[in-house]
């Protein structure tokens, strides 16, 4: 573990303002053009059609009661039936229209950063929790997707309401329009104000919440541990402190917002009553049609609740904003490079070359590997031994191009290493962990990946020979049979030999094998042994061995001490030269090349 | 803690028991709520009576007056919608609270086999969506409803004293909309569901393209990867455009009833209008409580909604908070001095199965003495320890420490002599220093904590961190290896200095060396502090005074090292594999 290894905190390097906001999903957003300008249409035909009700009641007062004219009545009761149907069909289709336009937008964003991730360097997956980088992929996109839909789209829409209903009031009578709404400034300043407050509590209020949420979790996920050290009385009493601060915040955001609503009613008692009070004024200089003032009336009602709904809206997904600034950091997290376009190179033989490699993770940091020369010659099987630490970890990594090394150090068949594509070394050279990720859904999912390359026989043929098949068959199961997440109804042997048939489907030139240490049930046992022999035979091999046995059949045996290479030879010439590879041998498993530290690390 | 009948109440009625709980909050809230329809259902009627005046050329001095009248109106409705707010807001926080925190104080005395039977997800719904839509119920919901039923009983006269012929023809639609809007939320609700199922699909994926990235680079899958995670996305795009679908008729259902209200009004007035028996402003205000009578429908539905959910989520709720403990810590004897521990013929099955997992199991240890268990996977060892440490209830034979019965031994003195640290490593979001003092009343000094780290092993790798022992651990901290986190356990546990340590394969994660300094800081204490471990490394074994070989439950050989190996083919077995002379020092 290098030293990087930890984050205290996780970094936001990526800013991300309304502005920002816009231009980054612009890219998506473009892609669904038509869906979105159909919905901005029914946003805009909707406001529209609601001005008109106001102003057709205004005209049947005016033309229809007034010049007791019949005909004018019934048919703006006809028009009004027609109104309103067009403004639910409108009211349908924006809400409807825009929420599909978000979900498109979203599905693109999710694609594009599970691209993204995938090609991310191992180093960040080293340093990052798993949780993490998931909650990036399905949280945060979702609540990217509420700023988005409930914030953005409900701040546009009822921005458009209210300019057509400013719009409609101006067209009735400008004057009083300006009478009515001169205190809205302050009231407009007012309830910002009071919004930014709720703002700042519910951000408190989500963290507390999310603190207690945490704080149950781990206490019921590790009850035993509570239980058996006598700390459910003291937990008990640190829950009941968390719950009673978020029921206060909780108290005190419903209080912010109380006092929302009265900040409203002044402002719409102020506006009705100076609208129909100079609303009489110009009545009684016969400026304003008594019809044109029932037709104002009715339009500054409408004025208020969009204006609310906006200041709720917006600052409530203000706090929404941190999801999109997580996102777009994971997004602009470097991935995995290439110097310069490589062409694909075709099959290889799997001959082996490393000169003078010396290597380390970081340029403050130690060598991990120094001056390593080794030669394998295609088909050949190298056992590859020492403690934990000495490098054997680090030197399959290099081989996959998880890490560079430097150039010209590392040779297949001749060809320098970095000159060869990292996803096609990937498929030259196979890797068997030893904790093997094991994915839900089928055994044959599980051996041939879902890669539509990898055919049924070549599945099937892969677990007879490695003798997995025998082994369902004895337990009355086949390739279909399901595997729980994680593999966690598989034993450790069955996930071993799930991992074998996955190398000998995918048929690698050249194969690593990092045995697992982890005891394994003698029925299993025997089956891997045999399985071993079928996956290096005739193939270039190397093995990071733990069990004498298997490295007794390798060709080679290199001892690596410290990240230098110790001893390079066959069993028989290291068991005379009575070095490094003698002890260990001798002692079996007290040897401290066996350290009996289980655990594997990644760097 | 409250008595039975309290929690009968709660149990049966709880509306009222809250309701009876916090009087005036709630009364203080309904008072508010009256008020602010009061007002609210006349305002309008100011209105109505503005625009006569302004019709009937009245003197600009009698309309300022209405104006104020109005203007007064409004301000007071002001005053009381905060109230009510406020107020209810009281009620049904509190009310949340106090339920909350009555599940966690309840779950937390609840054994191994309630958490078996509810995963910590399902809990975890319980004490956040469960709660939350209780609260819905008795706040929210409560409130719209009573809101509705309030505005209808206090428009409806105003409206039939307005024009009694009017009403009845413009409302006849509307008794359907609150039936239509439950129907909407059912739908809208059951959707949700389907929703939140493709999300979880969804995280499934993520989560293993992240954890399994290490595969999926190897075999160059990542295309693979994403059109798999594709589909799911895709399938989780549609379930949410059938909630967007649902959702986006909500408004126009509502608005339904007054749409058909307003258009009838224009039909049915127009006589009334010409012939001068109505005025203009009887006209505008009737149109208005049309308007108002929206809300009150909407809210019939919504209400009776929220009801519905929040009755489901408390009867979870109720089914949880009535499952009685089956391991009661009534047990009155306090252990001074450990002295003996003995089995007796213990069997053991779990619930609901018929399979024993131990048969009559019996040894005896001594103070100051050590036990080794050793078998193979299912053999009945975990399930010994939890036994020992009273997780489930004992019916077959009896385990007695200084000759007591384990059921009348106190819960706390129990965990006092016999630790045990969990197969899995469990630590807490806390520092490391807060982690190794968990069971300790208070924090453990610095040279103490150095001490266990180095017994550990842990040393060196803590040193390395940028807080050293005060680095956070978990989600927001550092992150441990597991075998790391294991050895953290160890010394968590040995911190305790109780009389008998016992560690279920813990050693496991440890090299031979911690584990001579494990042995060697619980021999220090005069001899008092034993081990009872479960391992499956020989080596792990050396030096404890007895060893116990289980077997599908059964004791197959009991006795010291020698004396297994003569008794016992499962330990000859291992010898074999594992042996090559591992033991002979």
């Amino acid at each position: 573990m290098n030293n990087d290894n930890f984050m205290n905190e996780d970094l936001v390097k990526t800013k991300v303002t309304y502005p920002v906001l816009f231009k980054r999903l612009w890219p998506y957003a473009r892609r669904e053009k038509a869906l979105l300008f159909t919905a901005i249409v029914a946003v805009a035909g909707g406001a529209t059609v609601a001005r008109l009700i106001p102003a057709l009641i205004g005209y049947a007062i005016d033309h229809g009661v007034k010049d007791k004219d019949y005909e004018v009545f019934t048919n703006v009761a006809f028009a009004y039936l027609g109104l309103e149907v067009l403004r639910s069909l409108f009211s349908f289709g924006n809400a409807y229209l825009f929420q599909v336009f978000g979900n498109r937008m979203l599905f693109h964003l999710r694609e594009d950063l599970m691209n993204h991730v995938q090609r991310l360097p191992l180093q960040f997956f080293n340093k990052t929790p798993t949780g993490r980088i998931v909650t990036r992929l399905t949280n945060d996109v979702m609540s990217l997707g509420e700023l988005f839909t409930e914030g953005v789209i409900s701040v546009f829409t009822n921005t458009v309401i209210i300019a057509s209903v400013v719009i409609a009031l101006g067209l009735i009578s400008w004057k009083l329009t300006l009478v009515s709404l001169i205190l809205a400034p302050l009231f407009i300043w007012a309830s910002f104000y009071l919004s930014n407050k709720i703002r700042d509590i519910l951000r408190d209020l989500k963290k507390k919440l999310s603190f207690m949420n945490a704080f149950i979790a781990e206490n019921l996920n590790g009850i035993k541990v509570v239980q058996l050290y006598n700390r459910v009385g003291k937990n008990r009493d640190k829950f009941a402190a968390l719950s009673h601060d978020y029921r206060d915040t909780h108290m005190r955001s419903i209080r912010a917002y109380a006092l929302m609503q009265p900040i409203m009613n002044l402002f719409n008692a102020v506006t009705i009553t100076s609208a129909l009070y100079f609303g009489g004024y110009l009545s009684s200089q016969n400026a304003i049609a008594i019809g044109s003032l029932v037709a104002f009336l009715m339009n500054i009602q409408d004025f208020i609740p969009p204006l609310r709904e906006i200041l709720e809206k917006y600052q409530q997904f203000q706090n929404s904003l941190t999801s999109a600034e997580r996102i777009f950091t994971l997004m602009d997290e470097p991935k995995e490079f290439e110097i310069e376009q490589l062409t694909s190179r075709g099959a290889l033989r799997g001959d082996l070359e490393i000169r003078n490699l010396n290597f380390q993770y970081e340029n403050h940091l130690p060598l991990v590997l120094k001056n390593i020369n080794l030669n394998v010659k295609a088909g050949e099987s190298i056992a590859l031994v020492g403690r934990t630490g000495s490098g054997k970890s680090t030197f399959i990594s290099l081989l996959q191009r998880f890490y560079d090394a430097p150039e010209k150090t590392i040779f297949v068949d001749g060809i320098a290493l970095e000159r060869i594509q990292r996803e096609e070394i990937r498929h030259h050279v196979g890797v068997v962990q030893q904790d093997n990720f094991i994915f839900r859904g089928t055994i044959r999912d599980n051996v041939g990946l879902g890669d539509p390359r990898i055919h049924e026989d070549q599945i099937q043929m892969a677990c007879e020979k490695t003798g997995y098949m025998q082994l369902l068959q004895r337990t009355g199961r086949n390739l279909s049979s399901p595997v729980a997440e994680r593999g966690s109804n598989l034993s450790v042997g069955e996930r071993q030999l799930i991992a074998f048939a996955r190398i000998l489907a995918f048929n690698p030139d050249i194969l690593i094998l990092d045995e697992a240490t982890a005891n394994i049930d003698s029925e299993s046992e025997h089956i891997i042994q045999d399985a071993t022999k079928e996956i290096t035979r005739g193939r270039t091999s190397i093995i990071i061995a733990h069990r004498l046995s298997t490295i007794e059949q390798c060709d080679r045996i290199v001892v690596l001490n410290q990240g230098e290479i110790a001893e390079v030879g066959s069993h028989e010439e290291l068991m005379k030269a009575q070095g490094m590879y003698y002890q260990f041998a001798s002692l079996g498993t007290k040897s401290p090349l066996f350290a009996g530290k289980s655990e594997s690390t990644t760097s | 803690m409250q008595t039975a009948a309290e929690n009968n109440l709660l149990y049966k009625r709880p509306l009222w028991y809250y309701i009876k709980n916090n009087p005036r909050a709630f009364g203080l809230g309904m008072l508010f709520l009256l008020l602010t329809n009061a007002l609210d259902g006349v305002y309008p009627l100011i209105m109505k009576a503005a625009i006569d005046q302004i019709e009937s050329q009245a003197p600009l001095g009698a309309i300022g007056k209405t104006c104020l009248i109005f203007l007064a109106i409004m301000s007071g409705l002001a005053i009381t919608r905060y109230g009510w707010r406020a107020n209810f807001g009281r009620f049904h926080t509190y009310a949340a609270e106090h339920i909350r925190q009555k599940i966690f104080r309840h779950i937390t005395s609840l054994g191994p086999n309630f958490f078996h039977k509810n995963p910590v997800g399902e809990l975890m719904s319980l004490l956040t969506n469960d709660v939350q839509s209780f609260r819905q119920a008795i706040g929210p919901g409560l409130l719209i409803l009573a809101d509705g039923i309030i505005i209808i009983a206090v428009n409806l006269p105003i409206m039939i004293s307005l024009n009694w012929g009017w009403t009845w023809k413009t409302l006849v639609f509307l008794p359907v909309v609150p039936f239509l809007i439950w129907k909407v939320m059912r739908l809208i609700h059951l959707n949700y569901k389907i929703q939140q199922d493709r999300f979880s699909e969804l995280t499934g994926v993520a989560q293993e393209t992240v954890g399994g990235i290490r595969v999926i680079k190897s075999f160059a899958q990542e295309k693979n990867r994403t059109d798999l995670f594709n589909g799911v996305s895709a399938a989780f795009e549609k379930a949410c455009n059938k909630v967007a679908r649902v959702d986006s008729f909500f408004i126009p259902v509502m608005e339904f009833g007054v749409t058909s209200g307003s258009v009838i009004l224009l039909f049915v007035a127009k006589d009334d209008l010409y012939s001068g028996a109505v005025t203009l402003g009887t006209f505008v205000a009737f149109h208005r409580y049309i308007q108002k009578m929206v809300w009150p429908m909407t809210a019939l539905g919504m209400g009776f909604s929220n009801f519905q959910k929040g009755y489901a989520s408390f009867d979870r709720i109720k089914d949880v908070l009535q499952t009685e403990t089956d391991i009661p810590d009534q047990g009155t004897i306090n252990i001074e001095k450990f002295q003996t521990l003995e089995f007796k013929n213990v069997s053991f099955k779990h619930r609901d199965s018929s399979v024993y997992v131990l048969k009559n199991v019996s040894f005896t240890l001594k103070a100051g003495e050590s036990l080794g268990i050793m078998g193979p996977v299912g053999s009945g060892k975990t399930t010994l320890l939890h036994l020992l440490t009273r997780m489930y209830p004992l019916e077959e034979g009896q385990i007695l420490i200084n000759g007591h019965p384990i059921e009348s031994i106190t819960q706390e003195s129990l965990h006092r002599t016999f630790l045990l640290v969990p197969q899995e490593a469990f630590l807490f979001s806390e520092s490391i220093s807060d982690n190794l003092s968990f069971g300790l009343t208070e924090r453990a000094s610095d040279p103490e904590i150095q001490r266990m780290t180095e017994i550990v092993d842990l040393t060196r790798e803590i040193d390395s961190l940028p807080h050293k022992f005060e680095s956070q651990l978990g989600e927001r901290g550092v992150n441990l290896s597991g075998g790391q986190k294991q050895r953290l356990t160890i010394a968590r546990g040995i911190i305790m200095k109780t009389p008998v340590l016992v560690l279920d394969d813990s050693l496991s994660a440890v090299d031979t060396r911690t584990e001579k300094a494990i042995e060697q800081e619980l021999r220090k204490n005069h001899g008092a502090m034993s081990r009872i471990i479960v391992a499956h490394r020989l080596s792990s074994l050396k030096g404890v005074d007895h060893i116990l070989i289980l077997k599908e439950g059964q004791v197959e050989a009991w006795g010291t090292f020698d004396q297994v190996l003569q008794q016992s083919p499962t330990f000859q077995k291992t010898v074999q594999i594992q042996g090559k002379g591992d033991h002979h020092e």
